[in-house]
């Protein structure tokens, strides 16, 4: 479970940490360039490391962007203030905290990796100072190697131990799910049956054909899908053309009709994509112990009445859940507790610390009704 | 349970913010999370008497499947109960706090927020020993509505 973030010098977010506390679920609600996008960004980063990415400008690259060093805060070239990630995630009751700092010398085309760092239960499992790692070992002395420095060493890392709980950590990172989807480009058809899921969730069909393999998932995926369309009875991925012994396949809806019907995918309109996507999701966590998910907006495409219903859906996932969202429906569904406000008073000025709607209750900030304080932009300080 | 018109429904109209909270807390806990489509909380609607009137309104347009709960805070005042169900709508219910949550809570000297005391109270519901569910006003109607969800195995 993730428990805390701190991010510095990221785009807006300069000294921002957010605890989660134990939050199963939790939403972040701000005006549009409050960060919460660039949150996720940021777990996308981890999330790439945990794949095995190391080269640093690559991190991202899948999703269409790269941790380039025009986010560097304000982009100033002669800043010396690094950019700093920070992660607590606890894992069977091991807490893994992990560190990448990343600066951006004169003369360097490409940010540098200043200061890496892994510890277990506040046990350091490495170090690194630019090139320099030094990997702690029980009743030996310290490993001491040369790394490039703009390759992370995470991916590289491994303990030696039986139960190898670095391993557990890296697979963590790199199972998260982190959504921001876009309909249109969902075409159903598979691609490469092995790729994780994008952030776009573009590749959504390559996640159901894995999926698939486990039975009960694939029968989880049906019960989801048929509370949205009662009249579904099964997919299926094939070929245009039944009888082709060629050509590209797709995914097909079947519904129950006078004549069982099937409908391409590629044919549902973009909410009908999300809650087919949601119904993915919610059968992947239950196959995972630890699973997490950030989905950015998951209630941009919907009817309104059908915001609250996949909200819920959405919170019921079996790990751990982060939703960012704009709705008012959306922020109806969770207690003030677990919904975060991001607040920021102009783009010259970083993000405030997260805070929840229970906090700014507490400190008078927020009265009254909180659909008149968001609707009126109150909430926001507007 | 899909959700559908035509089979049985329950639409629950809450006074505040609070009662929103104590709600879905109660729902979450009580359906483990997966709360069932056919149960929609509605927003709140600002008052009491809001509360109730659009209660009324939605359970006299609604056809035979539709069941409304209206949760109300009381503020000592128990006879908005009798007020609301005066006109004797078989499918309406109202529960109401005895009290202000935002009172409750601190006479109850409840740890937690509004969703946790909703929490608290699905888990003491079945309970017959429970003082938090004293502070409820009409538990009667809840009990009814309880029933006739497990008569649509809603729950």
């Amino acid at each position: 479970m993730l428990k805390r973030l701190y991010i510095h010098n990221y785009k807006c977010l300069v000294n921002f940490e957010w605890r989660l506390d134990g939050l199963q679920s939790s939403l972040l609600i701000g005006k549009n360039g409050s960060g919460k996008s660039s949150i996720a960004d940021t777990l996308t980063f981890f999330r790439d490391i945990g794949r095995g990415e190391n080269d640093v400008a690559a991190l991202g690259r899948e999703d269409g962007f790269t941790l380039s060093p025009l986010a560097l805060w304000n982009g100033r070239r002669d800043s010396c203030e690094p950019m700093v990630f920070e992660l607590d995630v606890e894992l069977d009751t091991v807490l893994y905290s992990y560190r990448l700092v990343l600066d951006f010398p004169k003369k360097f085309q490409k940010l540098r990796i200043a200061e890496e760092r892994l510890s277990q239960n506040g046990k350091l499992s490495y170090t690194r100072e630019t090139a320099k790692v030094v990997i702690a070992r029980e009743g030996q002395p310290d490993a001491v190697l040369g790394h490039d420095w703009h390759s992370v060493f995470l991916p590289t890392f491994q303990d030696a131990s039986q139960n190898a709980p670095v391993l557990l950590f890296k697979k963590w990172l790199a199972d998260m799910v982190i959504l921001t989807p876009v309909p249109f480009l969902m075409t159903g058809q598979p691609v490469d049956r092995l790729a994780p899921l994008k952030r776009s969730a573009s590749n959504l069909v390559d996640w159901v054909v894995r999926l698939q393999a486990d039975s009960e998932a694939a029968n989880q995926i049906g019960d989801y899908i048929r509370e949205v369309f009662p009249d579904f009875k099964a997919f299926a991925i094939r070929k245009l053309d039944r009888d082709a012994a060629y050509g590209p396949e797709y995914l097909f809806l079947r519904f129950f009709d006078e004549q069982t019907s099937e409908v391409p995918f590629f044919l549902l309109s973009d909410g009908e994509k999300c809650f087919f996507l949601s119904a993915l999701l919610r059968a992947s966590t239950t196959l995972e112990k630890d699973s997490f998910c950030l989905w950015d907006e998951p209630d941009c495409h919907l009817a309104s009445h059908e915001v609250g219903f996949l909200i819920r859906a959405l919170r019921s996932l079996s790990g751990q859940s982060i939703l960012t969202s704009h709705q008012l429906e959306t922020v109806r569904q969770f207690p003030d507790e677990a919904t975060f406000v991001l607040l920021r008073d102009t783009h010259l000025v970083p993000t405030r610390p997260p805070r929840t709607l229970a906090q700014l209750r507490d400190a008078k900030e927020l009265k009254g009704d909180l659909s008149h304080a968001i609707l009126t932009g109150d909430l926001y300080g507007e | 349970m899909a959700s559908n018109k035509f089979q049985w429904h329950l639409r629950i109209f809450v006074e505040d913010d609070a009662n929103r909270q104590i709600v879905n807390g109660f729902l979450e806990s009580f359906f483990r999370r997966n709360i069932p489509r056919c149960i929609r909380v509605l927003p709140p609607s600002g008052g009491w008497r809001p509360t109730l009137e659009e209660a009324q309104r939605d359970c006299a347009e609604g056809g035979s499947s539709r069941r409304v709960l209206a949760v109300i805070d009381c503020d000592g005042d128990a006879n908005r109960i009798c007020t609301a169900t005066a006109n004797g709508q078989a499918n309406l219910y109202v529960v109401g706090c005895g009290e202000e949550p935002e009172k409750l809570r601190q006479r109850l000297q409840h740890p937690g927020h509004f969703s946790t005391l909703g929490d608290s109270l699905a888990r003491e519901y079945f309970l017959t020993n429970t003082s938090l569910w004293l502070h409820i006003v009409n538990k009667e109607a809840l009990d009814s509505l309880m029933q006739d969800a497990q008569n649509q195995h809603v729950c």
